[in-house]
């Protein structure tokens, strides 16, 4: 290897990098209010805190400042934990700390996060988001312009309805079985 | 912007969106997440602009804060970032493009090792040809920082790539 900075080689090496073409062509074919990015690689800052956990995870928000509410899902026994830790950025992005002292809670899981269903909110872009199971969808021009969002999807062979309520200040989201609504 | 122009200029700059993105955050899944975010946000600016350069131009500037923005999962940087720019096995029967890319990717692999506040830097200033002073432009700083930051990025890719030397010396 040469003892100096090869610019050449270099270049050549970044030619290389280059965007998968599906990734380019979900760009160009894109439909106005759906933008298929994946919310997990989003929040992937407070994952990476607690990927040796053998517990799936999701953040549910901040709830003081740098205080941030994690929840651990663990689907095998149904369950999930909530614990509040620190959020703290470094030179390489951020990380969760939690202190062992901190009190834990544990509840059943509900039938939101049975089904993997969540509605995330961007606090820095003010971006809503509705997660049901592998699909995110842009639900932010629907939650300013009605208040609401409804949409049904499949899971375990059962058609699902989720409905997000609250408008775009305080967005929640409820699942039911179709055909078995409230009247 | 109106849909052709839009298509055209995806096709133009997102390699080096992608590019940028991947100097910042180390992994494919995430530069094209940025890549992504930056182009709907094109898509979605009514106050986007429409001359060439200032195109490029925005588009630096709004992939550096959306990498901001989104840099994740630190630890895993350094494992995607091997598997990513390694040569394919099925490419191994090609012997001298695969030790001629290798070495390149040896270049490349020095500079995404660097701190992250040099490698967009070091990109911009080798690849996408800016000026010192456009640099400090582009990401808010001035001139004589970014000066700065290209000599010590080039006196840590020397020592960097002199270690790596010894070691191969040695085995």
């Amino acid at each position: 290897m040469k003892e100096q900075f090869d610019k050449d080689s270099y270049i050549d090496a970044c030619q290389r990098l280059q965007p998968s073409r599906k990734a380019v062509m979900e760009i160009t074919q894109r439909e106005e209010g759906r933008k298929k990015y994946s919310l997990r690689k989003r929040s992937g800052f407070v994952l990476a805190s607690v990927m040796l956990s053998v517990f799936a995870c999701s953040v549910i928000g901040i709830a003081a400042a740098g205080q941030i509410k994690t929840v651990f899902i663990d689907p095998d026994s149904g369950t999930a934990e909530e614990r509040y830790g620190t959020l703290e950025e470094t030179e390489d992005g951020y990380i969760v700390k939690f202190d062992k002292d901190e009190k834990s809670t544990k509840r059943d899981l509900t039938l939101e996060e049975q089904l993997g269903v969540s509605v995330v909110q961007h606090a820095d872009t003010g971006e809503i988001t509705l997660v049901t199971g592998d699909t995110q969808t842009d639900i932010t021009e629907a939650m300013k312009a009605a208040g609401m969002y409804e949409t049904t999807f499949e899971k375990e062979g059962k058609t699902w309805i989720a409905t997000v309520t609250g408008g775009s200040e305080a967005p929640r989201v409820s699942v039911q079985e179709a055909g078995k609504e409230e009247k | 912007m109106d849909t052709q122009k839009y298509t055209e200029t995806v096709k133009k700059y997102s390699s080096m969106v992608y590019r940028i993105a991947f100097h910042d955050c180390r992994n494919r899944a995430d530069a094209e997440d940025i890549m992504q975010n930056v182009f709907l946000r094109l898509y979605r600016s009514k106050d986007a602009p429409q001359e060439e350069e200032h195109i490029r131009h925005w588009l630096v500037q709004v992939t550096i804060r959306e990498s901001k923005r989104l840099f994740s999962r630190p630890f895993k940087k350094r494992e995607d970032l091997l598997w990513e720019i390694r040569p394919s096995k099925s490419s191994i029967a090609k012997w001298p493009e695969v030790l001629k890319e290798e070495r390149e990717n040896d270049v490349l692999e020095k500079v995404l090792e660097l701190p992250r506040k040099y490698r967009t830097v070091i990109y911009l200033y080798y690849y996408e040809e800016y000026s010192v002073k456009e640099i400090g432009a582009l990401l808010g700083k001035r001139e004589s920082t970014i000066q700065t930051q290209l000599q010590r990025a080039r006196k840590k890719l020397e020592i960097s790539i002199k270690e790596a030397g010894n070691y191969e010396g040695a085995v």
